[in-house]
């Protein structure tokens, strides 16, 4: 009762601070969101009503798990919608990433032991126009850097830098350099060096087998609990068994996947034996309540220090890029296919991850990917307290956003067009000397980012007024909606 | 040879029962004993126990196909043999004026955004429209009430003047001002020789593919004048002025979506005209957004028999307030209507069309790269419709 009041006052005390264009977008942005987790509140309306906890946790939380708002407002007269100069039919048809922002940057192992940094989450990725990722990274760099508390000028530095980053890379690459490769210590700052040695250090101890198996004579099995306690009404990580639906369908996906590996034939077959799974919960944000198993294999060896710890993860639909999806606008059999080609696409080659994979259960995609250590993703949170420590610095921030402009770059260009041949000469043709794209998109990001900082405070507001599901009604009588018991950390 | 070929594709085929009356040739979907001079697709619901003392079971058919070629400006094109109506239906009218009517239609398993559905994006049935409806007729007055997925008394009123349905839908109804059918009430008086109608309906708001999301309701009020009737070629000619009033809501958040309305159509056996203009207060789901649609259309039998000549314009301003903000699609082309000396058919037309849409610098959905969007298209696409009457 106190808490339903509470919520009630803290929804009018925002919603009393909310000016006349929140009160016009409340229901729109309420729709977007629910709209857009639907299928995920029909399902698990608990696991995603912790997911809007999550996103209601940090303005960057809100980022990541509102491309549909994105997407949104490119489509449709708003605060989003701003023309382009440096457009053309082709460059609206390009394999984009979809979602390209800081914490989706992260370390592979190429297969000959050096490490890169490379983007590593496609979920987002499909046809369509470049100059929409260029914007999607620079606002996430925006508020990443407000979130790790950069000052105003560090931040816009950060953003210049993302920026500079990818007409450079265009530039370089249309005049016939070689694609960037992001290797450490070779000049790409102290957060890409530092995240390469550690995914060196932690890969090779195969410390994810340490922290989500045991072995129990002489036999690895899955270890089931918390691993870091719940914060703020959602899970952070937590693993628990399979129920037997879940069991029933991982035994399905693992019977198929190993066809979709880009060479499966390199492994043996009692790579593939089946030792055990667990569910992870509490990770992601925007993909936090979909299906998330862990599978132990044996891998190449009957010894369990090799044995591979398998990723396998629910792929729903994509935001909804509508009519920004040119003809055919299903050029992908199904969300799985969808995502790993583009990630094959984007890193070059299917040696950053030769178990990455995909396996389709009508209606269900699920991605498969080793879970393993040399890839670890970059951390905001990691890089603020570096900041607060003093081991780093603004620029090494900056510095940093600019690698990620480059890769966003890098994979523009070696993608192909709809119609065929890679998208960096019609690309560089269109942005000229930069310049003029540069200032485009940050009068486009003075624009928007007041939006964006209204449309979290504006969602915080409707999640006090209209409860954990923002008001949907089918699924908000379903369910007691009380998040789960806690466990004790390990 | 073609005929036979025809033949199959008159979906009344199946229903030549013993009882089975074929229907006179005339255009989809109005009430098959509509009197011949009628010169408009007058709707069965006005027309179901008039001019005949029996109970009345009719089934009927309609497929839009076609294959269209289009070539954006952008230098590229993209060709596609596709179907945007599949329906079968039917319907049930007592000689009281009591009916039901039971409307099935072919969607695409797909969601606009979905990669995954019923295996893959198979054409899977759904309901379109499932009535009911009680009609009382007091001298010159008809009292129409319905209840169930009714269709929207907006759209059927401009249909009945618009005779190239097949080639393309109004902006009205493919700009998502209005709805085909929703759940919900309806009232209709009908008078003075179908020269004045009033309608009033209340609907959920979200149309026949979504349920309830809101507390709101859809309350729509629909005013139709004839108030010039002259005889042209032996055929009344009717020009009706109508205007419409919605206040509506959208989706969880209960987003605005008001709505008003006027058009100005001419019906004729041989000549269709019309405007008409809609505006919204809400739109796509925003309380704050306004747009600006307009349908332009015209349409005459060159040779009354087989061959006509049609054209249709639409624009969509999304924001009006923006002149740089509009997409505009011309069509225009030729039809023949192949089946008529086939018995059984309601109809059996080809068009062949040019459409050529035009987008407008700050429109939609790239704005300041209209290339992407503007396109010409080649269309050659096929109306088939057929009905078997049961009368007993």
């Amino acid at each position: 009762m106190a808490a339903g009041a509470t919520g009630l006052l803290a929804a009018a005390l925002l919603l009393a601070c909310a000016d006349a264009d929140d009160v016009a977008r409340g229901p729109w942005l309420q729709q977007v969101l629910v709209a857009d987790n639907r299928p995920l509140a029909e399902r698990d309306p608990a696991q995603t009503a912790e997911k809007y906890r999550k996103m209601a946790s940090s303005p960057y939380a809100f980022f990541r798990a509102t491309l549909s708002v994105f997407l949104g407002d490119a489509r449709r007269p708003g605060p989003g919608f701003w023309p382009t100069a440096f457009g053309s039919g082709p460059a609206t048809r390009v394999l984009a990433l979809g979602d390209p922002h800081l914490e989706n940057f992260g370390s592979f192992e190429n297969g000959l032991g050096v490490h890169t940094l490379e983007i590593n989450d496609f979920d987002g990725a499909t046809f369509g126009p470049y100059h929409l990722d260029v914007r999607r990274l620079a606002l996430g760099v925006h508020v990443g850097a407000d979130q790790i508390g950069l000052s105003a000028a560090d931040r816009d530095a950060a953003v210049q830098a993302a920026l500079d980053g990818y007409v450079a890379e265009l530039q370089s690459e249309s005049a016939g350099a070689p694609p960037v490769a992001v290797t450490p210590q070779a000049g790409f700052g102290a957060v890409v060096d530092d995240l390469l040695r550690r995914a060196a250090r932690d890969g090779e101890a195969r410390e994810e087998l340490d922290e989500y198996t045991r072995v129990v004579d002489g036999t690895r099995v899955p270890w089931y609990g918390v691993l870091e306690d719940p914060v703020g009404g959602y899970t952070r990580d937590e693993l628990v068994p399979l129920t037997a639906a879940e069991q029933a369908l991982l035994a399905e996906i693992l019977a198929a996947w190993p066809r979709s590996l880009a060479d499966p034939r390199r492994f043996p077959a009692n790579a593939f034996a089946f030792k055990g799974a667990s569910r992870r919960l509490g990770a992601g944000i925007s993909s936090y309540p979909v299906l998330r198993f862990y599978a132990i294999l044996e891998g190449p060896s009957a010894d369990p220090a090799d044995d591979w710890l398998l990723e396998i993860k629910e792929l729903p639909e994509p935001a909804a890029y509508g009519d920004l999806a040119p003809w055919p606008q299903r050029p992908f059999r199904d969300n799985g296919e969808r995502a790993v080609l583009a990630q094959r696409t984007w890193q070059g080659s299917a040696q950053a991850d030769p178990l990455l994979g995909h396996v389709t259960i009508a209606p269900m995609a699920f991605r498969v990917r080793h879970r393993t250590k040399h890839q670890k993703g970059v951390d905001l949170a990691r890089i603020a307290e570096k900041l607060a420590e003093g081991d780093w610095a603004p620029a090494d921030v900056a510095e940093f956003a600019g690698v990620a402009g480059r890769l966003l770059a890098r994979g523009h260009g070696q993608s192909p067009t709809l119609r065929g041949g890679p998208a960096a000469p019609a690309l560089a043709a269109l942005l000229g000397d930069g310049q003029g794209f540069i200032a485009e998109t940050r009068t486009w990001l003075a624009h928007y980012d007041p939006r964006f900082d209204a449309d979290y405070r504006l969602f915080q507001a409707l999640l006090a007024e209209h409860g954990p599901l923002l008001g949907y009604r089918r699924a908000r009588d379903l369910v007691g909606l009380t998040p789960r018991a806690p466990e004790p950390a390990r | 040879m073609i005929r036979p070929a025809l033949a199959l594709l008159a979906l009344c085929a199946p229903f030549s029962a013993p009882h089975a009356q074929p229907t006179e040739p005339q255009p989809f979907p109005d009430e098959a004993a509509a009197p011949p001079a009628d010169p408009g697709n007058r709707p069965f619901w006005l027309v179901n126990g008039r001019g005949h003392q029996a109970q009345r079971f009719i089934v009927e058919g309609q497929v839009f196909a076609g294959y269209r070629h289009t070539a954006y400006e952008a230098d590229d094109a993209f060709s596609e043999f596709y179907s945007d109506r599949m329906e079968l239906g039917a319907r049930f009218g007592a000689d009281t004026g009591t009916g039901v009517e039971l409307r099935l239609e072919a969607v695409r398993a797909l969601s606009p955004r979905s990669l995954t559905g019923v295996d893959g994006d198979s054409l899977v049935f759904r309901a379109r429209r499932a009535w009911g409806h009680l009609r009382t007729d007091a001298g010159p007055v008809a009292l129409l009430f319905g209840a169930g997925l009714i269709p929207d008394l907006w759209i059927n009123a401009l249909e009945q003047h618009f005779h190239q349905r097949g080639a393309a839908p109004l902006l009205t109804e493919r700009g998502q001002f209005f709805n085909h059918s929703d759940l919900g009430a309806l009232a209709l008086l009908n008078t003075w020789d179908d020269r004045l109608e009033l309608a009033l309906w209340v609907t959920n708001g979200e149309g026949r593919s979504e349920r309830e999301q809101n507390t709101g309701k859809d309350l729509s009020l629909r005013l139709s004048v004839t108030p010039l009737r002259l005889p042209v070629h032996g055929a009344p000619l009717d020009v009706r002025a109508h205007g419409l009033y919605r206040q509506g809501s959208q989706g969880v958040g209960k987003a605005r979506n008001d709505r008003v309305a006027a058009a100005l159509t001419v019906g004729h056996t041989h000549y269709g005209l019309g405007a008409a203009l809609y505006l919204a207060d809400g739109y796509d789901g925003r309380s704050e957004q306004k747009a600006r649609g307009l349908d332009l259309w015209a349409d005459a039998r060159l040779y009354p028999d087989w061959l006509g000549a049609m054209a249709h314009l639409t624009q969509l301003t999304v924001d009006p307030d923006d002149t740089a903000a509009t997409t505009t699609r011309l069509s225009t082309g030729l039809f023949a209507d192949l089946a008529r000396p086939v018995p059984g058919l309601g109809r059996l037309r080809l068009y062949a069309l040019y459409e050529r849409d035009t987008v407008d610098a700050a429109a939609a959905p790239f704005p300041g790269i209209p290339e992407a969007a503007n396109a010409q298209r080649v269309v050659l696409k096929l109306e088939a419709s057929g009905a078997a009457r049961f009368d007993f």
